[in-house]
């Protein structure tokens, strides 16, 4: 059915976005953002993330993953491995029928191996990221996480999952 | 589109491949309880999907004008009726033969503005809200809420 994340994504969205969230791991919380995961298939899945306003995460990534993030809602800007956001100030405005100018923008995909970062304006924010989990079985980004923790509660939800 | 109920719309979202559009202004909400998004707006009606974090309650409360009908979809999540007793579902904490929660999918109502409430233990949980607003323009059901606030983010965005 999908070979690849990117597959995977155009495959959800195409069959009428399933939301099958599974009963283990679900629902991971941090300082800056609530996460669900929508619908999980072997090494696929896809995740919710609503964020917090004002707030950052610092760079990090997730090895061993391959993702691909798209924009729902709010105010966000993501960064590259060099650490720049893009400012994408231009299209904080609305589309004629409402939603937000940037909704269903996806971010180039990412093999696991480059870092990123997220920053979230004073409106918070909403993004999915399909996951495609190369080496292990799917648990959620947020604690598969290399780099500086985003807070406390990031380091206890990652504590709770081991 | 002519939907006359909540659940006509309910009906017609999930049919029509849960169509994603957060509007433009004020999608998220976000409170000691919850994090939300507006997944879709139009007109009197919209989808707000919830996610509760680990070992949350809150008060009993009500929506006035507002016609409620919630979808489970995740967590070790349950419902308050309007007595402000809580359904006990620790039998259904588990999963289907597919990986999902024995419970995705099952439907509750709280119509005309009926007090409910709603609480997570460990795994949090996650619901979406349909919503037909009767009287006027939809936001959210979080700031259109009679009873208290679920904490001291909640009490602030209801004073703003």
């Amino acid at each position: 059915m999908y070979n690849n994340v990117e597959q995977f994504r155009d495959w959800w969205l195409k069959a009428g976005r399933p939301f099958r969230p599974p009963f283990k791991n679900a629902i991971h919380t941090t300082d800056i953002a609530y996460a669900l995961c929508l619908y999980r298939e072997g090494r696929y899945q896809v995740e919710m993330y609503i964020c917090k306003p004002n707030t950052q995460s610092p760079m990090h990534k997730h090895p061993g993953v391959e993702s691909v993030s798209m924009y729902l809602a709010g105010h966000l800007e993501f960064a590259k491995d060099n650490g720049e956001f893009a400012d994408l100030s231009a299209y904080q405005k609305p589309q004629a029928n409402g939603a937000h100018m940037l909704l269903g923008k996806g971010v180039e995909v990412n093999d696991g191996t480059k870092d990123h970062a997220l920053r979230i304006g004073s409106t918070g924010g909403a993004f999915l990221i399909f996951e495609h989990w190369k080496d292990k079985d799917p648990v959620s980004v947020t604690t598969h996480w290399e780099g500086e923790l985003v807070g406390q509660e990031h380091a206890k939800t990652i504590q709770a999952s081991q | 589109m002519n939907w006359n109920t909540v659940h006509e719309f309910r009906d017609w979202w999930l049919k029509a491949g849960r169509p994603l559009r957060p509007p433009f202004e004020q999608p998220i909400f976000i409170t000691d309880l919850v994090h939300s998004l507006c997944l879709y707006r139009e007109g009197k009606f919209q989808v707000e999907l919830y996610i509760i974090g680990p070992n949350k309650t809150s008060p009993s409360h009500a929506h006035p004008g507002v016609d409620s009908s919630f979808i489970f979809l995740a967590g070790d999540l349950e419902f308050g009726d309007k007595t402000g007793s809580f359904i006990d579902l620790s039998d259904k904490q588990k999963p289907q033969p597919n990986g999902a929660h024995m419970l995705l999918g099952q439907t509750i109502d709280a119509l005309d503005g009926e007090m409910h409430s709603v609480r997570a233990f460990q795994n949090g949980g996650a619901f979406l809200s349909f919503e037909y607003w009767k009287d006027k323009e939809p936001d959210s059901v979080v700031l259109n809420w009679v009873g208290a606030p679920d904490g001291a983010i909640h009490a602030k965005i209801l004073d703003k």
